[in-house]
């Protein structure tokens, strides 16, 4: 293996079986290419080492190096399982777990779609397909190798009920997001009369996706965003913060 | 379904008023700004400034409902804060209206019907970024039904005069600190006490669904069961009841089509019929903006007749953060006591 094939598989933590076969670099728009392989087993005289024919390429958006952006291709067989590791993704998503993970703690923090497609240089469509994939229980933030999340590393707890536990954010009047009733209202488990219209609307859709959403990170996610809904929207919400608050 | 309904006597207008394009004209150059729906051909015959419009020729009008193609309805967004903001939204930007409304205010929608844009916005907006955080209302602009020299719906944005058939207009409005604003929809169907509809996918059009957890082709089911087709699907949103109105009935694909989409994982029933009088119209509070379906004024035959104190333009589609079809929408703007 030359050095820079050498090189690109200990920056993204490529491991036998796989190994990097390509990598090409466009110095104008500061991208670089990564194309992954499988790698034969060594001859019987243990002689060389061979790639492996792909039937199938597959392409994801990478975490970015300093000022490159990164993409990795893997080329594998039809028949081989993909791997679940940080450099590669889910084959109908389009980011590699490590990026998915980076993408979905700029979400846990509130941060705008358009904030991240500017701080990491992404691609408003692929992170739309990103946040489609979470809303619909398609992207489980659990199933990564690499990188863990922050609450989960702090917690060292699993659960949703932990997990929150661990997040602090208060509005005035507007219960913390670690309490438990943003599940119980998510749930329908909280009766509340409510009396405006967005709310209503949130909190539907809010149900309809955990209905889908396994993932308790993911869920989490949600909770907050119907916390963060209360504490921007507290003064037209007195009658609804008034049960809350009696409750 | 009964939309109303109050005698046609003059009301203090709240939502807009219905005025000749001369009015309308020298309103736009004292510099206010403006929400206007019209047919096209007045539309252009505006002067630029701060004004952002739609194709409509119905009207809940101050005098009544009624059919216009020589004036205009203007409604004003008073500018209490900071100059709003207008600009055009295509396909890959729409996703971002609800960040780019300002932190505190409101956003005004124009929609050009049948656009594709259209079709994004019905069936993705509640993905939206900050969706349902900021309030966001409009209608969807259309042409009047069979008219030979009706044109394709439009978008009109006043400031540079763009007229545009594929991208959404959109006005921003700043507020003070001391106002928020808020939004409401009458909507008076309910869903009835029959059959569950649940849908597999989201869209405009379906071939079958779920009915009580039976796997049915919706278009034979509703012509078996002698369905009233004026009658809309409603869905209980958390005690918010939304329509879906149907389009009607593909018999060559077999195929149900509707004014909004069905949402997956949703339930809807088939409205009740129901008469009901004018009470939830008696909302006290000044209305900045308000809107009304084109099916409303057909079906509940609104010619001539009020829908209490509410005016504006009967739409192809009102927008309440999400398209909405049968429904009066309207925003106020609340002043924090103290």
């Amino acid at each position: 293996m030359n050095d820079e094939r050498s090189v690109w598989c200990r920056l993204l933590g490529v491991g036998a079986p796989w190994t990097v076969v390509e990598s090409r670099v466009d110095e104008a728009r500061r991208q670089c290419e990564v194309s992954i392989a499988l790698e034969a087993p060594r001859g019987w005289f243990g002689l060389s080492k061979r790639i492996q024919p792909a039937t199938r390429e597959l392409s994801w958006r990478h975490v970015n190096f300093g000022n490159w952006d990164v993409r990795v291709s893997l080329m594998a067989p039809a028949d081989v399982t993909l791997p679940t590791l940080s450099w590669a993704g889910e084959p109908d998503l389009p980011f590699t777990r490590e990026l998915s993970q980076q993408v979905f703690a700029y979400l846990r923090e509130g941060c705008s779609l358009q904030s991240i497609c500017t701080l990491l240089r992404l691609p408003i469509a692929e992170l739309w397909r990103f946040r489609y994939a979470i809303d619909n229980g398609r992207w489980l933030a659990g199933d990564v190798v690499a990188a863990p999340s922050p609450v989960a590393a702090v917690s060292g707890e699993s659960g949703l009920d932990a997990a929150a536990g661990t997040v602090s954010a208060t509005g005035g009047g507007v219960p913390d997001v670690s309490d438990p009733v943003w599940l119980d209202l998510v749930h329908g488990s909280r009766a509340l009369d409510i009396r405006v219209l967005g709310l209503r609307l949130l909190l539907s859709r809010l149900r309809t996706q955990f209905e889908v959403i396994a993932d308790d990170e993911v869920r989490l996610l949600k909770l907050q965003e119907l916390h963060r809904y209360f504490v921007k929207n507290r003064r037209l919400l007195t009658h609804e913060l008034a049960q809350l608050e009696e409750a | 379904m009964n939309m109303l309904l109050t005698e046609p006597s003059p009301v203090r207008p709240q939502g807009g008023q219905l005025m000749s394009v001369a009015e309308a004209a020298r309103r736009i150059e004292q510099g206010g700004f403006f929400s206007i729906a019209g047919d096209e051909a007045l539309l252009r015959q505006l002067p630029r400034g701060n004004w952002i419009g739609g194709t409509i020729c119905y009207f809940m009008a101050q005098q009544g409902g009624q059919h216009s193609r020589d004036q205009v309805f203007v409604c004003e967004a008073e500018v209490l804060d900071a100059r709003p903001q207008v600009r055009f939204y295509d396909l890959g930007s729409i996703g971002q209206v609800c960040v780019d409304a300002p932190d505190n205010g409101y956003s005004i929608i124009i929609l050009p019907a049948f656009s594709a844009i259209h079709a994004h916005y019905a069936q993705h907006a509640p993905e939206f970024d900050d969706m349902f955080v900021k309030p966001l209302v409009g209608w969807v602009s259309g042409t009047e039904p069979g008219a030979r020299d009706a044109g394709l719906p439009a978008v009109i944005n006043g400031q540079t005069g763009e007229l545009d058939h594929d991208r959404a207009i959109v006005m921003h409005v700043p507020l003070p600190e001391d106002c928020y604003a808020a939004v409401e929809i009458i909507n008076l169907q309910r869903p009835g006490e029959g059959d569950r509809f649940r849908f597999d996918e989201t869209g405009f059009s379906a071939g079958e669904c779920w009915v009580n957890g039976t796997r049915v082709r919706l278009a034979e089911y509703l012509e078996r069961a002698g369905t009233d087709l004026s009658l809309p699907l409603v869905a209980d949103y958390a005690g918010a009841m939304i329509n879906v109105s149907f389009k009607g009935i593909d018999q060559t694909h077999g195929r149900v089509d509707f004014f909004a989409p069905v949402f997956a994982g949703v339930d809807y029933r088939l409205a009740a019929p129901q008469r009901i009088g004018g009470a939830a119209l008696q909302d006290g509070r000044a209305v900045a903006f308000s809107c009304n379906c084109i099916l409303n004024y057909i079906n509940d035959k609104l010619e001539g007749r009020r829908t209490g104190r509410f005016t504006g333009p009967m739409t192809f589609g009102e927008i309440a953060w999400q398209l909405l079809n049968q429904t009066l929408v309207y925003l106020t703007i609340e002043r924090v006591e103290g």
